[in-house]
C-alpha cells in the first residue's frame, strides 16, 4: 500500500494506480488520492476545524469550498459542537471518521485505508463502515487492508496476501464458492496455511 | 498552499508550551550570565614583591600596583628563591623583584628595570598578569618601549567584546536547535506521512517550516539587542539596517542546517545530539571565544567554513566600529553562499519517499 500511495519506492514490478505510474508518476498520483494511515495521522495540536482546512488547502481547493466542505463534513459526522476542540482531545473513533472524512475531502479516484479500524469497539466500526459505503457510492473506490475477516465480506474484491504474493483475488462469494465454505475466515485459514514465513 | 502552511506551523508554534518562553527566557538569561562568564579580564592576581631596595619610592611602586585593583599582594620576601616557591606552592602568580640601587638608577639615569618573573601554567593570568604589571610600571619611566593606544573598545572591555557575539551565538542556537527538531518530531508523531501522500512540493513544505523559525529569529534578535541596551548600554555604532539584513541570511542558513539534520535522523535524540555536535564546533572555531588569529593554521582554515566566524566578526563590526556596507559586502556574499548550500541540502535530504 506504501508503494502505491508513493511512500515507498518498489524495488520490483509493476503498477499503475489512477493511471499513472508507481516508479516516475508518484507526485502525479498522490494529486489523485486519498490516504489514512494505520497510526492516526492528523495534528493533534490543531482544532478539528483547522485540520481539514490545512488539507483542503493543500490540495488546492479554493476558499469557499474549504468552507462549505468543512460544515458538510461536520455535520454528516456529528461533530458540529467539537468544531473548536483540539483534534487530540477527542476519542480515538472520532478521530478515525475524521481522519477518513479528510482523506476524501478533495475527491480522490482513489482513498487508501490501511487497517482502519483496528482498537475500535465494534457499533463505531459499523459506523465507519457506512462512510466508507457512501464514498464508495460516491464513486470514490476504496482500498482497505485488514485483519477482520468479517470486514472482508463487506468488500466487493478481495484479495488475499501469503508471504508478500497476491494467493487469491476474486469476489468474496466466488471465493467462499472455490473454497466450499460459507466464510472468509475458512478461505484465509486454507490460504495462510501454506504460509513459509514465520511472521 | 504556502499560506496554509504557514497558518499551521505559527498557530503550532503559539500553542506550543517550550517555543514562547524559549524565545523569551533564552535571550535574556544568556546575555545576562555569558558576558561575565566569558569574561578573560584577569583579576586578583597573586603578587609576591621581592624588595632588595627598600626605599620609599619602591614603596610608593608597589602600593600602586596593588591600588590598580588587578593584584593582591601575597607576602614580600627577601630573596627570589623565597618567592619563586611561593610559586610553587600556588600561592603567587607573580613575582615582582626591585634590585638594588633600583631608585638611584631611576634618579640618576631617568631609567632604570625590575625582573617580573611568571607562572604561565594559566597562561592567561601569567601572560596578562605580566603585560598589566609593565604597563603600570612603564606609566613611571621603568623601561618604557612600547606604548599600547587602544582603539574602538578603550577599556578592554569584555562585555562590549563578547555582547554582540553571543547574540549572534543565541541566534545560531535557537534556530539551528528548534529547526532540528521539527520535521523529525513530525515523522515520530506520524503526521509527516499525512503530508507526504499529498501533492504538495518538497521545497512549499520546507518554505514552510523555514518562515517561521526566520521570524523567531528575528523576535529573539530584537530582544537580545534590547537588553543589550538596556543592560549593558551597548547599542551599535554602525547601522540597525545592516544588522537586520545580515541577521536575515543567517538566520536561513542556520535554518537550512536544523531542517537538514531533522530530515536525516529519525528521533528527536539523534537530532539534537547531531545538531548540538555541528554547534559546539562551530561555536569553538568561531572566534567568538577565543581571537582566531591564536588559532593554529589549520585550525584557522576550518574557521573560512563556518559561517558562524563571519556574523560574529559582523556583529562586533558594526556594534563596536560602525563598519558599513563597503567594509561587509565580502562576508554578505559568503552568507549568501552558506545559505544555498544549507537549503539545498535541506532540499536534497527531506525525501517524500523511502
Amino acid at each position: 500500500m506504501r508503494m502505491l500511495c508513493g511512500l515507498s519506492v518498489p524495488t520490483s514490478g509493476e503498477a499503475h494506480v489512477a493511471g499513472y505510474d508507481v516508479y516516475n508518476e508518484t507526485e502525479k498520483i498522490k494529486k489523485h488520492i486519498g490516504y489514512m494511515s494505520q497510526k492516526f495521522s492528523l495534528y493533534d495540536d490543531l482544532k478539528v476545524w483547522e485540520n481539514v482546512r490545512l488539507f483542503g488547502g493543500i490540495y488546492g481547493l479554493p476558499k469557499q469550498q474549504i468552507i462549505d466542505r468543512t460544515d458538510k463534513l461536520l455535520k454528516i459526522l456529528n461533530l458540529e459542537d467539537q468544531r473548536n476542540a483540539l483534534v487530540g482531545s477527542l476519542p480515538l473513533g472520532w478521530k478515525q471518521k475524521l481522519s477518513f472524512s479528510i482523506a476524501i475531502l478533495h475527491d480522490p479516484k482513489i482513498v487508501f485505508l490501511d487497517e482502519p479500524t483496528g482498537g475500535v469497539d465494534p457499533v463505531t466500526r459499523r459506523r465507519f463502515w457506512e462512510l466508507i459505503y457512501d464514498a464508495a457510492r460516491k464513486g470514490i473506490t476504496v482500498f482497505v487492508t485488514t485483519h477482520y475477516m468479517d470486514e472482508a465480506e463487506y468488500c466487493d474484491r478481495v484479495s488475499i496476501m501469503v508471504d508478500g504474493r497476491i494467493e487469491a483475488l476474486d469476489t468474496p462469494e466466488n471465493l467462499k464458492l472455490a473454497f466450499k465454505t460459507d466464510n472468509m475466515g475458512d478461505v484465509f485459514y486454507a490460504l495462510a496455511r501454506k504460509a513459509k514465513r514465520g511472521d | 498552499m504556502l499560506k496554509y502552511l504557514l497558518e499551521k506551523e505559527f498557530k503550532q508554534i503559539i500553542r506550543d508550551s517550550f517555543i514562547p518562553k524559549l524565545i523569551f527566557i533564552v535571550p535574556i538569561v544568556q546575555l545576562l550570565v555569558l558576558p561575565f562568564a566569558a569574561n578573560f579580564e584577569v583579576k586578583n592576581i597573586n603578587l609576591a614583591v621581592v624588595d632588595h631596595d627598600r626605599t620609599q619610592h619602591t614603596r610608593r611602586l608597589t602600593e600602586k600596583i596593588i591600588s590598580s585593583g588587578y593584584f593582591n599582594l601575597t607576602s614580600e620576601y627577601s630573596s627570589y628563591r623565597e618567592a619563586l616557591s611561593s610559586i610553587e606552592a600556588n600561592v603567587s602568580d607573580i613575582v615582582l623583584e626591585f634590585p638594588l640601587n633600583f631608585t638611584r638608577r631611576l634618579m640618576t639615569d631617568g631609567k632604570s628595570s625590575v625582573l617580573i618573573a611568571t607562572n604561565t601554567v594559566n597562561g592567561t593570568v601569567g601572560g596578562l598578569g605580566s603585560s598589566y604589571l609593565s604597563s603600570i610600571l612603564s606609566e613611571e619611566n621603568i623601561n618604557t618601549a612600547v606604548r599600547v593606544v587602544n582603539y574602538f573598545n578603550p577599556h578592554f572591555s569584555y562585555k562590549n567584546y563578547m555582547v554582540p557575539g553571543i547574540i549572534v551565538f543565541l541566534l545560531t542556537i535557537v534556530a539551528g536547535f528548534v529547526s532540528a527538531l521539527n520535521i523529525v518530531r513530525e515523522k515520530e508523531i506520524g503526521t509527516i506521512e499525512q503530508i507526504n501522500v499529498t501533492p504538495v512540493p518538497k521545497g512549499i513544505f520546507l518554505l514552510g517550516k523555514l518562515i517561521p523559525f526566520w521570524t523567531i529569529g528575528f523576535i529573539l534578535l530584537t530582544i537580545s539587542m534590547v537588553v543589550a541596551w538596556l543592560v549593558y548600554g551597548l547599542f551599535p555604532v554602525g547601522s540597525l539596517g545592516i544588522i537586520y539584513l545580515f541577521a536575515g541570511v543567517y538566520l536561513v542558513i542556520f535554518t537550512g542546517f536544523g531542517l537538514t539534520i531533522s530530515a536525516v535522523s529519525s528521533t528527536q535524540q539523534q537530532a539534537i545530539l547531531t545538531a548540538f555536535f555541528f554547534l559546539i564546533i562551530f561555536a569553538l572555531l568561531s572566534g567568538l571565544f577565543t581571537p582566531i588569529s591564536s588559532m593554529p593554521e589549520w585550525a584557522q582554515k576550518f574557521t573560512l567554513f563556518n559561517p558562524v566566524r563571519y556574523f560574529v566578526e559582523v556583529m562586533r563590526m558594526v556594534y563596536l566600529k560602525g563598519s558599513g556596507w563597503a567594509d561587509l559586502w565580502p562576508s554578505f556574499v559568503i552568507l549568501l553562499l552558506f545559505a544555498a548550500v544549507f537549503n539545498g541540502l535541506a532540499l536534497l535530504c527531506y525525501k517524500k519517499s523511502s
